[in-house]
């Protein structure tokens, strides 16, 4: 341990308010990387921190108070201004509390200056100022602009219509009454105000707001947020926060691939969105989903009689009166699980027609055929393709990064690369210390030809390791899978994967060693299993299949070793972290692609261990 | 913080202020009010009244002396203290003790989920739940992005109590939230 296991709080305090240095971080991860105790108590404090985020933040109604100074609002103009000024405090009161999202999408303001405050006024800075705070308040509203470049649901295609807050009338007391000039007439009459980010919390007194306009029925509220989740409401985009009000038209989505949102109809009917997910709402002789990419889960209430609730897809439509379900969407296909209940899917090209009822999922894409088949999944606990270099939100990396071992997101997989020779910076110092890294700096220093350095010499080791802990049972085995590619196959040591790396007796390693597969428990000596497979240099998959009394090693689909949990600690409760590690000697690269986490069941446990 | 001025804009806005610009004063009443009011709010453990009352005092007392304070420096910390100390002095009168306890919203929330609920009243409880110091440098830090050294020299302590009490804080209440962990 290179860390006392007390001081573990308080840097963890330190790093998650921003005050850690980068040091901090390294040495916090690595330590929490070693230690599990210390990694469940800086998740715990994490989560703690996280859902002081929600904490609500009380708004006030209280007007910009009167100067005692005369002519504070004297000409017309200053009037307009100050009165739809006081539009944008809500607005202020809501953006301060709201965790800091480090690539937080900001609302979309498009300025519009009209003819009259171009006009060369009497020059006075005092002018120019005013139009400054009229230019901010003007906000030209451009939802199709702001929206992502997937298509809106058919019944929200038509664009929605400019408006001018200056037209709107005052929704909070001002000290002065609101002056009524519209510039521009309103095109349509989709209203600016509506009574979202009132949180319902403080105790404040709260006026009576009495928007003038007509306001869209709010249809759903969005019940939760967790993590990076976006929202067009009224064709304003911003960061969503909970209780946000959702109308026809708007939509939802969680931005990153930790974030999560839950949507919740009048009627008590849910929809759970997964991460990188975006839906849309709307109301047409019933509730209209339509889910544009991502997943989501549901469960909905019994529909009134004719109006089903209708989910959008672009390949797909499916209809339901009150079922629990699940829908997944991606470019070329969509995949419907149904928990409870019946529903009827309908793909859009053919018009052809399925009904799924309980415990049967139906995968359309085009030309396939509609036949309903058994689940066997149960859910996705990770789903990570290493696509984009994103992967930092949901994983801890660590490792010799700093001397010559390179890891990165690229061509849609993560990749591990030894350098043909370390940087000359490299030689200053790891950024995460090990014994490893240690051998490795004093080699390069040591070296006058690094090419003589053998690789047993020279070892490289990083690992990327989930942020989450998996629980399994024998209900409910884990299936761990993930493809992966090797340039070498290197007879040293490659690691596909392990589970709670670092504990003696608990922790478990998917190895490939040249042309053998193993699989080691932390500790042993010798392998529990080892089997010869070809080394053919192709991407293969490795699945991993855990219940606390079966374990399961599958190669591309075929299973090659059925036997015991041979872990210390096997109890249902116990939970897994997953790790991608391996040393690699100089040159040599590894990849890996897709990396899921798959709840699954014992029916198919026991049909793979056959 | 949250704002994208630049520096320059932020220099012409405290010009502004001190030069007794109304507009800039309306400004930064807007920009500034939420934040204080809710430090407020926290602080007193969710006393909205003295939240409102001191905010509007801070803000005044702001603008009557404002040729006095040094605008070069950023005006958050300095309006953050002006707050801290009208509360202690108010928290002194008997009156706004009586009010200091956590007021149930009944009106609106009705169609949220329950769950939800109790998770926002749970955070609130927990937050009111911690001692006074340390839940004053955890409003500071969590809510109002501030530094431990920010900290330190606002409520006259050192660096390392500010960071013993926000651990502790943290510590305190993830004990306190454990049921939503």
């Amino acid at each position: 341990m290179d860390m006392d296991c007390k001081g573990t709080a308080d840097l963890t305090t330190k790093v998650l308010s921003g005050n850690g240095s980068s040091q901090d971080e390294a040495q916090l991860r690595s330590h929490v990387a070693s230690c599990a105790a210390c990694a469940a108590a800086e998740r715990r404090l994490r989560k703690t921190w996280e859902l002081m985020g929600q904490l609500a933040p009380v708004t006030s109604s209280a007007p910009v108070p009167a100067l005692p100074r005369v002519g504070f609002f004297t000409n017309r103009r200053k009037l307009v201004a100050a009165a739809a000024a006081v539009l944008v405090v809500g607005a202020t009161a809501f953006a301060l509390f709201r965790p800091p999202t480090p690539a937080g999408p900001k609302t979309p303001l498009a300025v519009q200056t009209s003819p009259e405050e171009s006009r060369p006024d009497q020059g006075e800075e005092e002018n120019r100022l005013l139009d400054r705070v009229l230019t901010k308040i003007e906000i030209e509203k451009t939802p199709e602009q702001a929206a992502p470049q997937n298509p809106p649901t058919p019944e929200a295609t038509e664009p929605k219509p400019v408006v001018e807050k200056t037209t709107t009338p005052e929704p909070k007391p001002t000290p002065v009454p609101p002056v009524q000039e519209p510039k521009e007439t309103v095109k349509a009459p989709i209203p600016t105000t509506r009574p979202e980010d009132k949180t319902p919390t403080p105790p404040a007194p709260t006026p009576v707001v009495q928007p003038a306009l007509p306001v869209l029925p709010v249809i759903a509220v969005l019940d939760h947020v967790e993590g990076d989740v976006v929202a067009m409401l009224a064709g304003k985009k911003g960061p969503a926060n909970a209780g946000a009000k959702l109308a026809s038209g708007d939509w939802v989505e969680t931005t990153s691939k930790t974030g999560q949102a839950v949507v919740e109809f009048s009627d008590g009917s849910r929809l759970v969105l997964g991460a990188e997910t975006l839906v849309e709402v709307g109301m047409a002789d019933g509730k209209r989903v339509s889910l544009k990419h991502g997943a989501l889960a549901a469960q909905v209430a019994r529909q009134p009689a004719g109006e089903p609730m209708i989910f959008l897809t672009p390949l797909a439509d499916a209809r339901v009166l009150g079922t629990r379900l699940s829908l997944s969407v991606n470019a070329a296909s969509t995949r419907l699980e149904v928990r409870e209940g019946k529903v009827k899917v309908t793909r859009r090209d053919d018009n052809n027609s399925v009904e799924i009822g309980a415990g049967q999922f139906v995968q359309v894409s085009k030309g396939s055929s509609l036949t309903p088949k058994p689940l066997t999944t149960v859910r996705v606990a990770l789903h990570e393709t290493f696509d984009r270099p994103r992967w930092g939100g949901a994983w801890m990396q660590g490792g010799e990064a700093n001397l010559g071992l390179r890891m990165a997101g690229e061509n849609g997989s993560l990749s591990f690369k030894t350098s043909q020779k370390p940087q000359a910076d490299n030689v200053s110092g790891g950024k995460m210390p090990t014994d490893a890294g240690e051998i490795a700096r004093k080699a390069v220093q040591n070296a006058s030809a690094l090419s003589t350095q053998t690789k047993k010499e020279w070892p490289r080791m990083a690992w990327l390791e989930t942020r989450q802990a998996f629980p399994f049972s024998n209900e409910m085995p884990l299936k761990i899978r993930t493809r992966c590619w090797n340039s070498h196959n290197d007879p040293d040591r490659v690691t596909w994967f392990a589970i709670n790396r670092g504990l003696a007796g608990q922790g478990l390693a998917v190895e490939r060693r040249g042309g053998s597969l193993q699989l080691w428990v932390e500790g042993a000596k010798d392998p529990v299993w080892k089997k010869d497979v070809a080394t053919a240099q192709e991407w293969e998959t490795l699945e991993l299949w855990i219940s606390k009394d079966q374990m399961v090693v599958r190669l591309n689909e075929e299973t090659l070793y059925t036997g015991a949990n041979p872990l210390k600690v096997k109890a249902g409760a116990l939970a897994l972290g997953v790790n991608a590690k391996m040393e690699l000697a100089q040159d040599e690269e590894v990849r890996f692609d897709d990396f899921d986490v798959l709840l699954t069941t014992k029916a198919e446990l026991d049909e793979v261990a056959r | 913080m949250r704002s994208p001025t630049t520096p320059e804009e932020e220099r012409q806005k405290r010009l502004r202020l001190k030069s007794g610009d109304p507009e800039a004063f309306a400004e930064l009443f807007r920009e500034q009010q939420p934040g204080i009011l809710n430090y407020i709010y926290r602080l007193s453990g969710g006393n909205a009244t003295l939240a409102e009352d001191v905010s509007q005092q801070v803000f005044m007392n702001f603008w009557t002396h404002r040729n006095e304070y040094d605008l070069d420096k950023p005006i958050t910390p300095l309006l953050l203290t002006m707050a801290r100390n009208a509360w202690l002095n108010a928290a002194k009168r008997e009156e706004y003790r009586k009010t200091s306890e956590l007021k149930e919203d009944g009106a609106s929330g009705h169609d949220r989920g329950l769950e939800r609920r109790e998770l926002e009243k749970a955070i609130e409880k927990s937050l009111a739940a911690l001692e006074e110091p340390i839940r004053e440098v955890f409003i500071l830090s969590r809510y109002h992005e501030m530094k431990y050294a920010q900290i330190a020299q606002m409520l006259g302590i050192s660096v390392k109590t500010v960071e013993a009490r926000l651990s502790r804080a943290l510590q305190d209440l993830q004990k306190l939230l454990k049921d939503f962990l």
